[in-house]
């Protein structure tokens, strides 16, 4: 989370609209879904890593290192797919073992099913990726309040994603000072002092809770978290990539 | 001088518990005064500084801002906290936004006031504290003084003619001491009241000129910091020292 929250402030693209950035990345998540062949989400995977870098400044290891993680839960997922179980041998299938009772196989339609899905999910996934790695919350919850989504919505994720920092800062200042009085010196102690840990971190929420409200209200809080809108800066060539993002992709369709 | 803010005679408790936490604290500020508020831990200064903007309403006494008695009906409560600024002690507990500008723009907004004017209170109370580079940053990267003079901007940029300050220069360095000190330095020059609330007696013997002592739910003194330091059983009392006053070498206190 912290990685992908830096590079979201530590990026060249940070300050194009958030609602561009939106925009191009649903579209090429529409487009791999629904034009679904591999080619397509390969090509998609490698524009978004290629605008990540070239064009973000994001280091190529970085969305790498993202794409690969969920590559791996995706291949995890499609292996079921990929790889058939049964109590006999599967029909038509281009290879088989037997382990016991059980019969281990695959047919080609069913390596190729496998292959399609991955690919297609992978060019969704790039596209997310681009869009996280670049734009940082508050924008995206600023681009929700553009699009009017409910107030309530939009003051809690303010509130927690701020917050999510502060507490996580206090369980690692609570885990030191007690690791530091051997809290942790064995499994046992380990159990007892993350148990206390814990529903301290419950009781110190909550205080923080009421403390926030006093501040917030000593500054007119009335019912919701007015902020100003942010500025964004206007970049042309932000259409001209995103129609030859699209247009590859479609060419990608039809030639493969 | 006609005093910008008064309490007379506060009593509060909290609910459910059996000590009151003020006893009929008494204590006017005059305008444009530089405060220093020294207590103890315990003694009901973080009781009787929420009295002053009304977030909290004493069980019995009275609330005076510029010579009139506080009202604590919806309206005039936004007009006091308009006027009456706190900064708090821990600023994590003030910023609620992520964005720093944002956090800022939190306030003049709840006073109803227009993209515009809001664009320019926050780009001035920014330039007060010296954060206009820190605008743009997120706000769980910044350190403790930066997020402290952020929290400052954000009561600021409602333009208060007092400001109360809980501690914020506790876990300042040095150096970023005086950068905060500076910034109230410039806010009294504007006319403005302000109070600062510390441990820190030095602040309390160069930079104010009012020192008010606190001591279990009441005001014992309020006075020029000579006069306070000079009252030997008076430090004794609330466990304060005068900075010049060092123990003989050797010897004991």
């Amino acid at each position: 989370m912290y990685i992908i929250d830096r590079y979201a402030y530590a990026n060249r693209i940070r300050t194009v609209g958030p609602g561009r950035k939106c925009g191009l990345a649903l579209l090429v998540l529409l487009i791999c879904l629904l034009l679904d062949r591999p080619a397509v989400g390969l090509v998609a995977t490698g524009w978004m890593w290629g605008l990540a870098t070239l064009w973000a400044g994001l280091p190529a290891r970085v969305f790498g290192r993202v794409l690969l993680a969920e590559g791996v839960f995706l291949a995890l997922a499609v292996l079921g797919v990929a790889v058939g179980l049964g109590l006999a041998p599967q029909p038509g299938a281009s290879w088989s073992w037997n382990v016991g009772p059980i019969w281990v196989g695959s047919s080609q339609a069913s390596v190729e099913t496998a292959l399609r899905l991955v690919t297609r999910a992978l060019g969704g996934a790039a596209a997310m990726n681009l869009l996280a790695l670049t734009t940082p919350l508050v924008n995206l919850v600023d681009l929700l309040r553009r699009l009017r989504a409910p107030v309530l919505l939009i003051d809690l994720m303010t509130v927690m994603y701020r917050f999510v920092f502060t507490i996580l800062g206090s369980l690692s200042r609570m885990y030191t000072a007690q690791d530091s009085r051997l809290g942790y010196v064995s499994l046992r102690r380990g159990l007892a002092s993350a148990g206390l840990l814990g529903s301290r971190l419950f009781i110190d929420a909550y205080q923080r809770s009421q403390r926030l409200q006093t501040a917030l209200e000593s500054r007119g809080y009335a019912g919701d978290l007015r902020v100003l809108p942010i500025r964004y800066r206007h970049d042309n060539r932000f259409y001209w990539l995103s129609m030859g993002v699209v247009a590859s992709l479609l060419l990608a369709r039809v030639a493969l | 001088m006609m005093p910008i803010l008064e309490l007379d005679n506060l009593h509060y408790r909290y609910p459910g518990h059996g000590a009151p936490a003020l006893r009929g604290a008494t204590l006017s500020l005059p305008t444009g005064a530089r405060v220093a508020l020294l207590a103890r831990n315990g003694c009901g200064k973080s009781t009787l500084l929420p009295h002053c903007n009304g977030i909290l309403r004493p069980d019995s006494g009275i609330v005076r801002f510029e010579g009139r008695r506080l009202a604590y009906d919806r309206r005039s409560l936004r007009e006091l906290r308009r006027r009456v600024g706190i900064v708090f002690q821990n600023p994590d507990d003030q910023l609620f936004s992520a964005s720093v500008a944002q956090d800022i723009s939190f306030g003049p907004l709840n006073l109803g006031l227009g993209e515009r004017e809001t664009r320019r209170l926050v780009q001035a109370a920014a330039e007060m504290c010296e954060i206009t580079e820190l605008l743009e940053r997120p706000t769980h990267a910044l350190g403790g003084g930066q997020k402290t003079r952020v929290a400052l901007a954000g009561v600021l940029a409602m333009d208060p003619v007092v400001v109360i300050a809980d501690e914020v220069t506790t876990s300042l360095d040095p150096w970023m001491r005086r950068q905060v000190l500076a910034i109230f330095q410039r806010l009294v020059a504007e006319g403005r009241t302000v109070v600062v609330a510390t441990h820190d007696v030095e602040i309390a013997h160069y930079w104010a000129d009012l020192v008010v002592v606190m001591n279990e739910g009441r005001i014992v003194a309020a006075d020029g910091s000579d006069c306070i330091f000079a009252d030997e059983a008076l430090m004794a009392f609330v466990g304060l020292r005068d900075p010049w006053r060092l123990p003989p070498v050797g010897g004991r206190e």
